[in-house]
């Protein structure tokens, strides 16, 4: 229907290159999203995850190339950038420049560097990785860290780590061994940090365990507990209510008082370690941080 | 015996009582989101900057935030201060004062305010140095995190609990000439029409906010944007420093799960009920609901005054215009603020 007043505009959306625009969604924020134009030439054959839509991964991949690009831009500006799945939340300070300027700047970085952000570049990106090389001139914007890699116990049992490991292997239909290896076989891509502090999400999981939440969340998850929750895995850094699947548990301190800080478009892997070695190493933890006083 | 070190200046601020929640509060955390920490900050960012241009500091310096009243605290050692938010009975010592006085306590004094007749915050500005650790450049303390504040592990202040400061040198070593200058000050306050206009709106139990459409907003039909605006909601008791949910119509969306995306302050999230949760300063970094809008700065420092049960109803605006009323008023205070460091630090 028509009406010859219409009560709402869409906000506006204004294009910096083939793949990505910005949006105004604060009096001090813009935040960086994917678009593409309809009729651009996209090699779609390799870089669909699903048929008729770019994959989260290669989204994700984008976004962190537009953090870098950011942060390496070193504006004065530019407060802070949070990273997650498939958007760029950018805080900017207007004191000494407006919006319109921040946006005019915005716009010529990223045609400046629009060979950055096409899908040819990241498709060349991901087949240097698949094969375990990367380009000679990898520039700084493209630059990959080597994975974290979390050790993870998948048998303890007790009242102090409880489990859901009985559930995965009921809905999944595969015994503990094979739940434990192929979570442990994955290399996961931070898609973004928060719920709490340093709490990341990782993806994607491989979709033999996929698994819904919980249908009644834990008032209590252990710090340490290595969970898992539809296409999602987590660790939780710290003792707080949660509604994914435990499938293990980390010694290893992600806290605030923990040497492991993630970020949006790092990768992750968990190692699987014996009871015997997870014991140790939280012992070890528990000395640190006894020594740094924060008690154990 | 005379000792042979100078004395030591720095004086402890005791907490009697507590109401609801205090909390020292700056302009918060500015590049920890990234990594999950929140923001945090005054909930009414309005009040908190007016206490501090009254004395004439910087407008971010940290200031005890009052949640709910019935507070008390003991100084030990002489200080200016000004108290400005909320409608209570205030008093230095048993004698009535006003909000938006500049008060010159001395060593022993006890300021309390009473139980709230209108509004819920109170900022309590200080012309002194305070010690408390920095989490991220910023006094803030966030309880869920476990972050920041005077412990450094984000508990809000108690009863008992003392915070050193160091009281900034005024240019009046004379005390009667001080008082004198105050008197003046506090006789006639010099606010600007807009900031006693925000006083009088912020009091007021329904409210009218200003949104702007942004996020997920093409996610409803014109139809739904139309009655969101025109339907009057109330604050649920369940509102606090994270979010402020709302009761009312429902407003359903289609899409009720999306990627997790970062969530700016002010962001009205529309969750599976459809009752709009408003995020505020305390809110967690990221989340997956829809959002319709962004309540501006100005409407948010309103919503900071706001007790469950008051209600509220939604205008449209859009940012270029909410910024310049935002702006409007940080000039008026900026101003107010180096008028009166003039006046009595220069």
């Amino acid at each position: 229907m028509n009406t010859p007043f219409s009560f709402y505009s869409p906000p506006l959306l204004i294009k910096l290159n083939e793949t990505l625009s910005l949006e105004r969604v604060g009096e001090r924020n813009i935040r960086i999203i994917f678009s593409v134009n309809r009729d651009s030439k996209i090699n779609y054959q390799t870089l669909l995850g699903a048929p008729g839509e770019v994959s989260l991964s290669i989204k994700n991949k984008l976004m962190v190339k537009a953090k870098n690009l950011l942060e390496e831009s070193q504006f004065d500006w530019l407060t802070e950038a949070v990273l997650a799945y498939e958007t760029l939340l950018i805080f900017f300070d207007d004191s000494s420049i407006d919006y319109y300027l921040i946006v005019n700047t915005l716009v010529d970085l990223f045609s400046k560097h629009r060979e950055t952000f096409t899908f040819s570049n990241i498709d060349n990106q991901l087949n240097a990785e698949h094969l375990g090389e990367m380009t000679s001139e990898v520039s700084s914007i493209n630059k990959q860290k080597p994975p974290h890699v979390i050790p993870v116990c998948y048998c303890l049992e007790g009242d102090k780590y409880p489990h859901d490991r009985a559930e995965i292997a009921n809905h999944s239909g595969l015994n503990a061994k094979s739940i434990s290896d192929i979570h442990a076989t994955g290399v996961y891509q931070v898609f973004a940090v928060g719920f709490m502090p340093n709490f990341a999400y990782l993806g994607e999981l491989d979709k033999q365990i996929h698994i819904p939440r919980l249908s009644e969340p834990r008032r209590k998850v252990p710090a340490g507990a290595v969970a898992i929750a539809d296409g999602q895995t987590a660790i939780y850094p710290r003792v707080s209510p949660g509604g994914w699947h435990i499938i293990g548990y980390t010694p290893i301190d992600l806290s605030q008082h923990g040497d492991i800080k993630f970020a949006g478009g790092e990768q992750v892997t968990f190692k699987a370690i014996s009871e015997a070695d997870f014991h140790a190493t939280d012992l070890h933890a528990k000395c640190v941080a006894a020594e740094r006083g924060d008690g154990a | 015996m005379q000792s042979a070190w100078p004395q030591k200046e720095v004086m402890v601020l005791k907490i009697k009582q507590i109401g609801l929640l205090a909390n020292f509060v700056d302009s918060g955390r500015k590049t920890k989101q990234s990594e999950g920490y929140s923001q945090s900050g005054p909930i009414d960012s309005v009040h908190f900057a007016l206490a501090n241009a009254l004395l004439g500091l910087p407008l971010e310096s940290p200031a005890l935030e009052v949640l709910g009243g019935r507070f008390s605290c003991t100084f030990e050692n002489a200080c200016l201060i000004c108290v400005s938010g909320a409608k209570a009975e205030l008093k230095l010592n048993n004698v009535i004062v006003n909000n938006n006085m500049v008060l010159q306590v001395e060593a022993g004094d006890e300021l309390s305010i009473g139980e709230l007749d209108a509004g819920l915050s109170h900022y309590i500005g200080f012309a002194a140095r305070f010690d408390i650790p920095l989490f991220a450049d910023s006094v803030c303390a966030v309880a869920r995190e476990g972050s920041g504040g005077l412990r450094g592990d984000g508990s809000p202040l108690r009863a008992g609990d003392g915070i050193g400061y160091t009281a900034l040198k005024t240019r009046y070593p004379d005390s009667q000439n001080l008082k004198h200058v105050l008197n003046q000050h506090n006789a006639d306050i010099d606010i600007s029409t807009n900031l006693q206009a925000f006083e009088s709106y912020t009091l007021l139990t329904h409210k009218s906010i200003r949104m702007n459409l942004s996020y997920q907003a093409s996610l409803f039909s014109e139809q739904q944007l139309a009655q969101f605006c025109l339907n009057t909601y109330k604050i649920s008791a369940q509102s606090d420093r994270m979010g402020m949910r709302l009761k009312g119509d429902s407003i359903l969306c289609e899409k009720k799960v999306l990627s997790s995306q970062a969530i700016v302050l002010g962001a009205v999230q529309i969750p599976g009920d459809g009752q709009a949760i408003i995020m505020r300063q305390d809110r967690q970094t990221i989340g997956g609901y829809p959002i319709i809008g962004v309540v501006d700065v100005l409407s948010l420092a309103i919503l900071g005054q706001a007790n469950p049960g008051d209600t509220l109803q939604f205008s449209l605006s859009d940012f270029e215009h909410s910024r310049q009323q935002t702006l409007l008023v940080v000039n008026e205070l900026t101003q107010l603020a180096h008028k009166r460091a003039k006046t009595f630090f220069a």
